[in-house]
């Protein structure tokens, strides 16, 4: 089911209306339309033979915490009962590796079904032991990596005693299977998003209007801007040959960088705006990353919510663990510098390399995910070398012109990673990497699109994506300034926003249409 | 070594680890994205070296980095806790 | 008193508390400007004069006349029979509700209106392999679907555009909310001059058929629904005019049989003999799918025969029952009039046949022995070439002639200048590919011929160079 379709918005309308109906009797059990409508969703569309494995997750991360609290009043109790300090201590030091038993346990469950259904087979395959990355024929229940990075979140703040665990299963399964989250995301924390889902909402407290608009972007980018551009992505990259220009990869990814934000942060504005609908604000997911001015700033604002996981839950307690900080306080004889960045460094490779397995098992999203890793670590550890360096050629790093170098040096090396990333033969990303700086040869672009199967008019039809690019240009400058953009154009007079709309709408129009028919040359085609 | 747990004594550390900060006032240095994780894992490393005592993974929360004030509390607790 | 400062604020924030009242009104202005740009957009750019238009407003004004025969299916299927021809040979009365494009379901709802309101007896249902094979008609179903509304009663219009918003092919994609701008479907070029002639046109007092005449350029009408084109098919650019260019070669989808299925039951439920034809076609547009074309079709063949129905691939016909002229073809997938008035006479020997009670199937070859069909072609049917560059830089350019099996076949490469001299760069061998001098500008010209001929070429195509 398509989030812009005449059944998602069915979908959307019944359970909105039965939500709000529900409200105006008990706000207390309104959660449980919720749950219905998530459920039903799941069913509609993934597969609902899927399901289990979602109430798999769902259970072991609901019973983990229980267990847990259970274990800290008993622990609680036997150190009331010791005898003297010593004996206190060695009650807590006891329940606490029993706790930590609970907490592993329980993590090997959750990522065990997720590696076992999202890697193995990929594992054989690159192994040389299945036929294909799809050979066992494992279905891949839809959002399992979300949904169980979410639980994960869950489970291990429970752990570290930052709430009071849920008691009930089913308002934790309502946590974990909320339907806006389950096709791409945001990771929500319970924190956050559990109280809301929890607490009652009535529909006079719903920004209908802004959430429309949101919705309205989000299809803007997908359709306009993502859709239109994938086949031609797909037509480049499908058949890389060794003397492909540097030119038609360089185009290639471009697009990719416009295809993967357009698709991405369109389709979470998308949920965003559907779950505003009921009174519950997500996690944001995106900060306009292409403004970003380092590597490490764009991993701040692109799938934000990703990047605070890892900060959280592999980043930290790494970086700070006890062969860490050893290794910390021998690198700090070699320089102060070296010793306080060098375990925030290879923590972050850390980072980066399960950021490109969460991708997939595939080589080339290892590779995409260490280049990230190497490119913000270097720029950590080289940070006082750069700092002299722009003292000595007095550069002024305040001024408007340097961050704009910042951000265009950003875009750049963010595209090369896209490099690998996009480009699904690790070797091919190396040789389309080389040719971009010793094939560049642009005359051979048109020729060598053409006969990648790119239709002249698919080019052409870029300028409707052009347009929808520029529109989102401006929006996300204005953003950037602090502007709200929304509530200008709802403050504008209702005449002008009609217009508006119906611009929007007409290239979403148009574009959903091209995006279906004119791969076959058929956009002009009399019926 | 109570005697060094002072404010004053905290935000010379900040300073050290990174400059031009409001120290004193701001109270949203995290949620304002003043302190990337680098520079929060620079302050542990710091405040490891200046009051020994470890920040454990649990701890760094934003609740305990926003502000200046919070850092020192949750050093006073850690030390405590120590104790 | 507020300060005009305080109000642009509250203008600026957009959530200030308005009245409700005003709300409504605003929302109602909103909604009420989408409408008309709708409205206007469809004016202006929704396609008047369509071949869908112009097949119902013809259907709807022969509804006193007889009609016992209707034919249905796509364009190859609206360009290959001639009901005047048919009807010549066999006494029938035979209306075409083929339209360009028509996807299984909407030849579904046209067998349906056909019985309804004619009880036919016999539904020629034409398809090629694309139309089990492709699925994304959107702006066909929705130029069908306006079509029939045009002549409908308010009520009875809502529910069959209704019908087509909550359709399979729709109901979970986003076409099921971009249809309500149909404009967005069916719509003329996005230029100033086809936008100002297609809004002329409508408001000039032309019927639908009138125009169709006007912006179909070559096409002629020739009554009972059928209109055809006389232009006649370029070899030479065979490469570009091969489905499998055009859509890609995938499998035939089981929801599409499953579509077929449902036509033949619909069928059967009311006594109507179907016919199920697959048109034809150069034999380079069969034989460019390989194996794939006997593998799929004679899936194909069986759902058919399994419902009762009967099932003729005109491309496996015999060459007594019929064979096509190299000038009977438009293009890759259809027949010119003249090409059509020529099969339509040997359908209506088939349809003779299997009215006399005669088995059919015999008049082809099978799908089984496709080594008989391929021996079969004596001809050169098409010759296509690609250039791709060697491990020292230079161009390679490789042909591939369309042939039947026991054809031998022999190549010669000319370089065509800018200023169309030629010169030879490989003359006639058996080799099909060639290495074209290092420098070299132009085109190459590629010509083939069957080994004994004296011909200066059967076939050629022209394959330009990388700059």
């Amino acid at each position: 089911m398509d989030l812009l379709s005449l059944s998602f918005v069915l979908f959307l309308a019944v359970s909105l209306a039965a939500y709000y109906l529900v409200g105006r009797f008990s706000q207390r059990a309104q959660w449980v339309v919720l749950l219905a409508a998530s459920l039903a969703f799941y069913c509609l569309v993934g597969r609902w033979q899927t399901l289990a494995y979602m109430l798999a997750c769902a259970a072991v991360t609901w019973a983990a915490p229980l267990a847990l609290a259970r274990m800290d009043a008993r622990c609680k109790e036997e150190r009331a009962a010791a005898p003297g300090r010593a004996a206190r201590r060695a009650a807590k030091a006891a329940w606490a590796g029993r706790r930590r038993a609970v907490l592993v346990a329980a993590l090997l469950a959750c990522f065990g079904i997720l590696a076992y259904l999202k890697y193995w087979n990929v594992l054989l395959y690159e192994v040389g032991l299945a036929a294909s990355p799809a050979s066992l024929g494992l279905l891949l229940p839809l959002g399992i990596s979300f949904y169980t990075f979410q639980s994960v979140s869950y489970l291990v703040d429970a752990y570290n005693g930052r709430f009071e665990p849920q008691r009930n299963f089913l308002k934790h399964l309502l946590f974990v299977s909320w339907f806006p989250q389950v096709i791409q995301g945001p990771i929500n924390r319970y924190a956050d998003l559990g109280p809301q889902l929890l607490e009652g909402h009535s529909a006079k407290d719903v920004p209908v209007r802004r959430s429309l608009l949101r919705f309205g972007y989000g299809a803007l980018k997908k359709y306009a801007i993502a859709n239109m551009l994938v086949g031609t992505i797909d037509q480049i990259f499908s058949n890389v040959t060794p003397d492909i220009p540097g030119s038609v990869v360089v185009f290639g990814i471009l697009l990719y960088s416009a295809q993967q934000y357009g698709d991405f942060s369109g389709g979470i504005d998308m949920v965003e705006a559907a779950s505003s609908l009921f009174g519950v604000r997500m996690a944001e997911n995106f900060r306009r990353p292409y403004f970003s001015v380092s590597l490490a700033d764009f991993w701040r604002r692109w799938h934000i919510t990703l990047g605070t996981w890892m900060r959280d839950y592999v980043f930290f307690p790494f970086a700070v663990s006890r062969p860490m900080r050893a290794l910390g306080a021998r690198a700090s004889r070699l320089g102060e510098h070296l010793g306080r960045t060098l375990p925030a460094c290879v923590a972050n490779l850390l980072v980066f390399l399960i950021v490109g397995l969460w991708h997939g098992a595939e080589p080339h999203y290892v590779a995409w995910g260490l280049y990230n890793g190497l490119v913000i670590a270097l720029a950590d550890l080289l940070a006082p070398a750069f700092r002299r360096a722009n003292e000595a050629l007095r550069v002024d790093t305040g001024s408007r012109a340097h961050r704009v170098f910042c951000v265009v040096r950003t875009f750049l090396v963010v595209n090369v990673g896209w490099y690998f990333d996009r480009i699904y033969d690790f070797g091919d990303s190396l040789l389309c990497l080389r040719n971009t700086f010793t094939n560049f040869a642009p005359q051979q672009f048109s020729l060598w699109l053409s006969q990648a199967g790119v239709h002249g008019s698919a080019i052409k039809f870029m300028g409707f994506t052009a347009v929808a690019c520029l529109i989102v240009f401006i929006v996300s400058l204005a953003q950037e300034r602090g502007v709200d953009v929304d509530g200008r154009i709802l403050g504008w007079n209702c005449v002008l926003r009609g217009l508006f709309y119906c611009m929007v709408i007409g290239l979403i129009v148009v574009t959903s249409y091209i995006t279906q028919n004119a791969a076959g040359g058929f956009m002009y085609a009399n019926f | 070594m109570d005697d060094d747990l002072t404010l004053d004594h905290m935000i010379e550390l900040l300073e050290d680890v990174k400059g031009n900060v409001d120290y004193e006032n701001c109270t949203t240095l995290v949620d304002d994205r003043v302190l990337d994780s680098f520079d929060i894992l620079s302050i542990i490393s710091s405040i490891n070296d200046e009051f020994d005592v470890s920040v454990p993974a649990k701890d760094i929360v934003p609740d305990n980095f926003n502000s200046a004030q919070a850092m020192l509390d949750m050093v006073k607790r850690l030390v405590d806790e120590e104790g | 008193m507020r300060t005009s400062k305080e109000r642009r604020a509250d203008a600026a924030s957009g959530g200030a508390p308005r009245s409700w009242r005003r709300r409504i009104v605003e929302t109602i202005v909103v909604i009420g400007i989408i409408v008309a740009f709708d409205v206007v957009c469809s004016f202006a750019l929704e396609q008047y004069g369509s071949l869908s238009s112009v097949m119902w407003s013809e259907y709807r004004a022969s509804a006193g006349e007889n009609i016992d025969t209707v034919v249905v299916g796509s364009s190859t299927a609206q360009r290959s029979f001639d009901p005047s021809v048919l009807d010549n040979a066999l006494g029938t009365s035979t209306f075409s509700m083929a339209t360009p494009a028509q996807p299984l379901d909407d030849s579904y709802t046209a067998v349906e209106q056909a019985i309804k309101d004619h009880h036919v007896r016999r539904v020629i249902l034409g398809v090629d392999y694309e139309s089990l094979s492709y699925e994304n008609w959107s702006g066909s179903h929705v130029a069908f679907a306006r079509a029939k509304m045009d002549g409908e009663p308010f009520s009875q219009a809502v529910a069959d555009y209704w019908k087509l918003l909550v359709s399979p092919s729709f109901m979970r994609r986003a076409d099921s909310l971009c249809a309500l701008f149909p404009w967005g479907y069916n719509h003329v070029k996005l230029n100033r001059e086809s936008i100002v002639a297609n809004v002329r046109e409508r408001m000039s007092g032309d019927n639908v058929l009138e125009a169709a005449k006007v912006v179909n350029g070559g096409w002629t009408y020739y009554g009972r629904g059928y209109g055809n084109y006389d232009s006649v098919i370029d070899y030479s650019r065979a490469r570009e005019d091969t489905s499998v260019s055009i859509h890609g070669l995938d499998d035939f989808k089981q929801t599409l049989l499953d579509q077929m299925t449902a036509i033949a039951q619909l069928c059967n439920e009311n006594g109507v003999q179907l016919v199920v034809v697959v048109t034809p076609r150069p034999a380079f547009n069969v034989l460019v799918y390989g194996e794939k074309y006997p593998e799929q079709m004679s899936r194909l063949q069986q759902m058919v025969e399994a419902e009762g129905a009967t099932f003729v691939d005109a491309n496996m016909l015999h060459a007594e029952t019929y064979s096509p002229q190299d000038g009977d073809f438009a293009d890759g997938e259809h027949l010119n009039y003249a090409g059509a008035t020529r099969f339509s006479q040997a359908f209506a020997g088939v349809l003779q046949a299997l009215d006399a009670g005669q088995d059919v199937e015999s008049f082809s070859y099978s799908y089984n022995d496709w080594d008989q069909y391929l021996a079969s072609i004596h001809q050169i049917s098409a010759v296509v070439s690609r250039v791709d560059k060697a491990d020292n830089g230079d161009a390679v350019v490789s042909a591939q002639a369309y042939t039947g099996t026991d054809v031998q076949v022999e190549y010669r490469f000319l370089l065509v200048g800018k200023d169309h001299s030629t010169t030879v760069i490989q003359d006639w061998s058996s080799s099909d590919s060639c290495d074209v001098p290092r420098g070299s500008h132009g085109d190459v010209m590629v010509c083939t011929r069957q080994v004994g001929s004296t011909a200066d070429y059967d076939r050629f195509c022209m394959q330009g160079l990388p700059h």
